[in-house]
């Protein structure tokens, strides 16, 4: 590792509030994004990272671990360069911490390369759309808000309304039919749920084909805002070196903007609208950005984003929309009443539902689906005030078709039969188009509501209606 | 003048003696003092987070470490602080004495004794700041943690290690179901810590003495900040409670502890960090409110043998107003547990205690935490309920209901009271597996709906003295043989030929 | 830089006391520059208290009270 600054440069702690401390040098004062490490007089080392210069001899860093129990006057040594992790085939199946290193109980991989985790996002130039569709499995994704490959999409919910377990159920349809690399990040979320899905994966043999990074609730902020960016930089190296196609989950990405507007006011910003942080908006971007395909390989991530207070409209939330392909927009009415997954099929959306890019059928179909469930719902407030019996013939079916659509968007999880007891379906986008399709056409106005609840195929439904 | 010769050969001795029998001590000056926050001079060398003597015995502690002052939160009231007093570091960071001997015991969240038992020998410090287990060191949750609540044992399971947070209105029942789930532990290996937030102290005592007298004292330590004492220590109290379990999951025990209520602990953060002049957020909490939380809860796990084993189960209790449960810090609180069970104030109303709205709670971690034989009673209750709930809307408006239907709802009306329970009554999980196994199969379609609560109980008991290895072919087995299946059929076949009286008159 | 240091006794130090004084907190302080500031305070009523910047040793009387009055 070579560094452009004299690598032995130290200098002394002079301020300690929670996880932000200030570091005064003699000379060579870092720059912003260095790191800078610390020997804890009990063993280990503390990583910090260089946010701000305030004069000539003073930074302003994150510390990525605790901050209880240092003192004013302790020694830090600069790195001369930003935090860096290991890259490249030694990485595949192990689980590593933000700073890279491996936390799986096994020793640290010896890597040939370490990429640093600040870089600048891939230029428009370099930047490639795929128009291909990416099949799930799962009916109410691939009709309505179908993924593109090498695209971005978006799990959006709040608290309890099946955000990781969608991101669990896309991960045992897609990673493991995927024959690439897929890198797995947990950024702020439960640990309990790191080492369920670890487990998963060591079983299922997905482990091998993975790199697994936590920086979950438990960890400080410095850890949990630069988590993700760790993954990505991981994901990046199988992209832009081995010119992959490598597969990217984060859960959750909007733990990254949390932790961001923990230490926001502690770096001295003025607090900006709901107390985030003024650079909300650049700070996700930055990451983003290089969420990205480009002419050499591609990446397709899936993010799961936790919508707080179930306010779309908070900043978080709000402004990552503008940076997806396909949003699966989760809706807790939906939760309350079992219909899992909570998909709500007309906030959701994807840019490649178009004809040209899904065909013709698919596009009429999930259009057709929208318009139904649409009508539904501008008729709830008639049917509230007057009663079923005082709509037309004609919105009596509509109402009908979207009770039955509405129960057939639902769908058992593989990843969910403990909870269930239904064994998972994984549905072809053919057999969806088709199962819906019918539908619409009313071939099955005669089976009853309940036949259409969490089944895979319209011919499962058929199989159900003749139990009930 | 001969006693200052004396002085003086005592000064000259000591000063020969000084460097040699005297450890420094760290000191700083009080410049100025309000609102619980100290600001000190000095302390050159303190750490962050390290606990400081403010002198009469009370306490402070270093939170805000700059440049030129230290920023000390005290931790009592600290009155009699002066401008230009010395404070001394203590060279012990923020933690609380540990020792075997607080079972039985209520202390403050800096371990000082408050019911009069006096001191406990001190077998070492815990810190209350600590990074919970890591992915590697953990087990997944598969052993129950059982309540003695037949709605939450059969319906919402929770296992050891899980986090299960309790959230309802205040005056829901809340704290009772806590409460009632400690009171189930007297036989289940669990030791029980009780951590009070903001509570009053009539309660307090009130619980305690109940706790006393039905003999879990013997188990459990409870942890108090009452809504007296200051901000700081209603903040500390949930990581002094976590420290003290700690304390006993490192000897591989299970622990269960409760965390009455975490939004009177968040109010208290607000306060202390406002005082603290860092920036606040929505409803003014401040920025890492989420995170307050989240470290705390995260040190609720189940670890592997070859870390230790034993458990950590938390409960964290949320008041929501109006029964918002979208709001600030109960989405927070939910989005950091592994489920919640809602308790209603409509349903607390209409009779249904305890008022859990079984159809929206939700436990994450699910059956792998039951035994098989209340899988096999409870799959069929939910399914019993949830018909239930679906046609009860209809019945309202319809007299003249299909005898299929009828008999479904009288089914369904059953199986739902069943569900009723005192707070401080828990069954023992093969008790309430007769229970429930008996109203599923249709025994109660014919008892009064009014006598069902004699029914149950007395059922219990029947089954005790006439079928007991009923019960421990249940508890041996874990599991509903075939053979006790149809042992019990035939108990509650008599058993209920013992009661006519309670049986619906049949229509001619 | 002159290194703080005050001396706290019950009553006023003798010319060979302070000389005592100086060589102890120059030791302990590892400096030969120090600035002594010297405090009378009936209410430790004997021994020396001397405080190097933040460091404080305390072998008054009154300390010992208060070490034997917590063993208690």
């Amino acid at each position: 590792m070579s560094a452009s600054q004299n690598p032995q440069s130290t200098g002394t702690i002079i301020q300690i509030v929670g996880p932000v401390v200030d570091v005064r040098f003699e000379t060579d004062v870092p720059k912003i994004y260095d790191a800078l490490t610390l020997d804890l007089p009990e063993g280990g080392v503390l990583t910090m990272e260089v946010e701000q210069q305030l004069d000539d001899e003073t930074v302003r860093v994150i510390a990525l671990g605790p901050t209880e129990g240092l003192q004013r006057g302790m020694e830090v040594t600069a790195t001369g360069e930003p935090i860096k992790v290991p890259v490249g085939e030694p990485t595949l199946g192990r689980m590593f911490n933000v700073v890279g290193e491996a936390i799986d109980e096994m020793p640290q991989p010896k890597a040939d390369h370490y990429w640093p985790i600040h870089k600048p996002a891939p230029s428009l130039e370099a930047q490639e759309t795929s128009a291909q569709m990416l099949e799930t499995g799962i009916k109410v994704i691939d009709l309505i808000a179908p993924f593109a490959r090498g695209g971005k999409v978006g799990a959006f919910g709040g608290a309890g309304v099946g955000k990781t377990v969608i991101i669990q159920e896309l991960i045992r349809n897609i990673a493991e039919e995927h024959s690439g690399h897929s890198v797995f990040a947990g950024v702020g979320e439960r640990t309990r749920e790191g080492n369920d899905l670890y487990h998963e994966m060591k079983d299922s043999g997905v482990l091998e084909k993975t790199v697994m990074l936590f920086g979950q609730m438990n960890e400080p902020p410095g850890n949990r805002l630069r988590v993700a960016l760790s993954g990505v930089t991981m994901a990046e190296y199988f992209r832009d070196v081995e010119k992959e196609d490598v597969l990217l989950f984060i859960d959750n990405i909007f733990r990254f903007s949390q932790a961001g507007s923990e230490v926001s006011a502690l770096l001295g910003r003025i607090p900006s609208a709901v107390g985030y942080q003024p650079n909300l908006a650049t700070e996700m971007a930055a990451l983003q950005e290089r969420i990205t395909s480009t002419k050499e390989g591609s990446i397709t991530s899936l993010q799961a984003v936790y919508v707080p207070a179930d306010d779309y409209t908070d900043p978080a939330p709000a402004t990552t929309f503008t940076h997806l392909d396909s949003t699966i927009v989760l809706e807790r009415r939906l939760a309350e009443q079992a219909l899992f997954p909570a998909v709500d099929p007309l906030a959701s959306t994807s840019k490649i539902l178009a004809p040209d890019v899904v065909g013709k059928e698919h596009y009429a179909v999930a259009r057709g689906v929208q318009q139904v469930l649409q009508r539904y719902k501008e008729l709830q407030d008639i049917i509230a005030i007057l009663g079923i019996d005082e709509l037309s013939q004609e919105d009596k079916q509509v109402v009908a078709r979207a009770r039955r659509i509405q129960k057939f968007l639902s769908q058992p999880f593989f990843v969910a039969e403990q909870f269930t007891s239904i064994p998972g379906a994984y549905v072809s986008i053919a057999d969806t188009i088709r199962s819906f399709k019918e539908i619409l056409d009313g071939k099955h106005d005669t089976l009853p509501e309940q036949a259409f609840y969490m089944v895979g195929t319209i011919e499962d439904a058929i199989e159900k209606a003749k139990t009930l | 003048m001969a006693k200052k010769s004396s002085f003086l050969t005592d000064i000259e001795k000591k000063l020969k003696n000084f460097p040699s029998t005297t450890e420094p001590r760290l000191v700083g000056e009080v410049e100025s003092f309000g609102d619980g926050v100290v600001t000190v001079s000095g302390l050159d060398s303190i750490m962050a987070n390290e606990l400081v003597d403010l002198g009469r015995g009370e306490l402070g502690l270093a939170l805000n470490l700059n440049e030129e002052t230290v920023g000390v939160v005290a931790l009592g009231d600290a009155a009699h602080i002066t401008v230009g007093q010395p404070v001394y570091g203590t060279g012990r960071l923020l933690s609380v004495p540990v020792s075997n001997e607080l079972i039985g015991r209520v202390v403050d969240p800096l371990g000082t004794p408050l019911d009069g038992k006096g001191e406990f020998s001190i077998e070492g410090y815990e810190e209350m700041e600590k990074i919970a287990p890591g992915v590697m060191a953990r087990q997944s949750v598969s052993e129950p943690l059982q309540t003695g609540i037949k709605a939450i044992d059969a319906m919402i399971p929770i296992g050891r290690g899980q986090r299960e947070l309790i959230i309802g209105d205040r005056g829901t029942g809340k704290s009772a179901v806590a409460l009632g789930t400690i009171l189930n532990q007297h036989d289940q290996d669990v030791i029980c810590v009780y951590v009070a937030i903001g509570q009053k102290r009539s309660f307090l005592s009130q619980t305690h003495s109940l706790l006393e007298e039905r003999g879990a004292m013997k188990y459990t330590v409870m942890v108090v900040a009452s809504a007296s004492d200051t901000a700081a220590k209603q903040y500390l109290a949930p990581m002094a409670g976590t420290a003290i379990a700690e304390h006993f999951l490192k000897q591989g025990k299970d622990v269960l502890v409760i965390y009455d209520d975490l939004s009177k602990h968040a109010q208290a953060y607000r306060e202390v960090s406002l005082l603290l002049r860092r920036p606040s957020g929505r409803e003014a909490y401040p920025g890492d409110v989420f995170y307050l939380h989240s470290r705390l809860l995260e040190r609720a796990c189940r670890l592997n043998p070859e870390h230790g084993g034993g458990s950590i189960t938390a409960l964290p209790i949320i008041e929501t107003q109006a029964n918002d449960v979208s709001a600030y810090i109960p989405t927070n609180v939910i989005s950091i547990t592994d489920g919640q069970i809602y308790l209603e104030s409509d349903l607390f109303n209409a009779g249904v205690r305890p008022a859990i709205n079984v159809g929206l709670s939700v436990s994450r971690v699910g059956s792998s935490a039951q035994i098989k034989a209340m899988k096999q009673v409870a799959g069929p209750m939910k399914l019993e309920l949830a018909q239930y709930r679906d046609l009860e809307a209809f019945s309202q408006f319809s007299s003249d209901l299909d005898p299929a239907t009828k008999k479904q709802l009288a089914r369904g009306e059953r199986v739902a009271k069943i569900l009723n329970q005192g707070w401080d009554t828990p069954l023992a999980v093969q008790e309430q597996i007769v229970v429930i196994w008996a109203a599923t199969r249709g025994y109660l379609d014919g008892i009064q709906v009014d006598h069902i609560r004699e029914w149950e109980s007395g059922f219990i008991q029947h089954v005790h003295d006439t079928a007991d290895d009923i019960y421990t072919s249940i508890v041996k087995e874990k599991k509903l043989l075939d053979e006790t299946e149809t042992a019990l059929k035939k108990v509650v076949e008599a058993y209920n030929e013992l009661h006519p009286e309670w049986h619906i008159a049949k229509e001619e | 830089m002159a290194q703080h240091v005050t001396v706290t006794t019950a009553v006023e130090l003798t010319a060979t006391q302070r000389k005592e004084v100086m060589q102890v907190a120059q030791a302990k302080a590892g400096t030969q520059e120090i600035e002594l500031k010297e405090v009378v305070n009936p209410a430790v009523i004997g021994g020396i208290r001397l405080t190097i910047g933040s460091k404080q040793y305390d072998a008054t009387v009154l300390n010992q009270l208060e070490t034997l009055r917590n063993l208690a």
